[in-house]
């Protein structure tokens, strides 16, 4: 690849180009030009701090509603804990009682055991079934209230 | 000393977001970038100031960029190329071009009123030729040959400008030149 040499472009064109270029130049004066500009970076800046304000605004909302959706997840959560245990405690003294009458088969209580296993089954089903409607319960509440804090983030991002 | 000053004033305004420090910038510079911007419009002088003006405002809002590898001068006409070129393609777009006025066209005392009071009529007439002369070149020559003659810039600090590597610059300057010196000895300017 050939290099342009510098002195080539310093030819009888480039003077006579400076010369005119020279001859029509003019200073430019200012005429309110700086204040113009300056005008206009002032006002981009009072719209900057608005906008910021507003997203500062809607951010603190995101935050608090974030917070609030947050605290009834953890509710919910300790809540569904809490009854499962509740629940599972239920069935493991269920499944306790069975394991005792299995070992302690005897043929002759044989209509009497099996009446009491009937008992304790009835008496265990509703303690589960209580907690699955709780727990259906809790679920409701907790998606209302996100329900209800997304729809006030909506709100405040318009 | 004015390098330092200006150095000055830059950190003022990256530092403490001094207004008054940007202005004293904006009057230092605002001849060098509206000129450029003048010649590289055919002097249509209301765009070049709009443009001008939309060059100050990138620069405020970009100035904790600029890293003084190059002089501020050439990193206000590097923004000002730039938004010239943004404008030039929004303008191809919508279909939107101008052209020079013919001399004795309604556009012509248009385009002698933008010029100066104190300027005479034999420097309009060679201002409207060079601008004539200038419309010849492709964007990239005029603002090579501008950069160069006008505002006095060296070949790397043009490419700085327009973002071309130097041996491009030298193609398009000796072109440019050419074709431009061309034009006006074909209309009585002798050199």
């Amino acid at each position: 690849m050939t290099t342009i040499d510098n002195n080539k472009l310093r030819l009888t064109d480039d003077e006579l180009l400076s010369t005119l270029f020279a001859k029509a130049m003019q200073p430019v004066p200012d005429n309110g030009f700086t204040d113009s500009v300056m005008l206009r970076i002032e006002a981009m800046q009072t719209k900057q701090a608005v906008q910021t304000q507003v997203a500062t605004l809607a951010l603190k909302r995101w935050n608090f509603w974030l917070n609030a959706g947050c605290a009834a997840a953890i509710i919910a959560l300790l809540a569904y804990v809490g009854l499962l245990g509740q629940a599972w405690h239920a069935v493991q003294i269920f499944v306790e009682r069975v394991l005792v009458s299995v070992l302690t088969f005897d043929p002759e209580t044989l209509l009497v055991r099996a009446l009491l296993a009937i008992r304790q089954v009835v008496e265990t089903l509703p303690s589960v079934g209580q907690t699955l409607t709780l727990l259906l319960g809790l679920g409701l509440l907790w998606l209302i209230l996100m329900g209800q804090a997304l729809q006030k983030l909506a709100k405040s991002m318009q | 000393m004015q390098r330092l000053s200006e150095i000055a004033l830059i950190t003022q305004v990256v530092a403490f977001g001094s207004q008054q420090a940007f202005a004293q910038l904006v009057r230092t510079h605002q001849e060098a970038v509206r000129r450029f911007l003048c010649r590289l419009t055919g002097g249509d002088s209301m765009r070049a100031d709009d443009l001008a003006q939309e060059t100050f405002i990138r620069a405020w809002q970009g100035l904790d960029s600029f890293r003084q590898l190059s002089g501020f001068q050439t990193w206000l006409l590097r923004i000002a190329y730039r938004v010239f070129l943004d404008d030039a393609r929004k303008e191809v777009r919508t279909g939107h071009t101008q052209e020079l006025p013919q001399e004795g066209s309604s556009d012509w005392t248009a385009y002698q009123l933008s010029a100066p009071q104190n300027d005479d009529a034999d420097n309009r007439l060679l201002r409207h030729d060079l601008d004539l002369a200038l419309a010849t070149l492709t964007e990239t020559e005029r603002a090579c040959v501008l950069l160069q003659v006008v505002q006095g810039q060296s070949i790397r600090d043009i490419a700085t400008i327009t973002g071309l590597n130097e041996n491009t610059v030298k193609s398009h300057l000796l072109r440019g030149k050419k074709n431009m010196a061309a034009y006006l000895r074909r209309n009585g300017y002798e050199g």
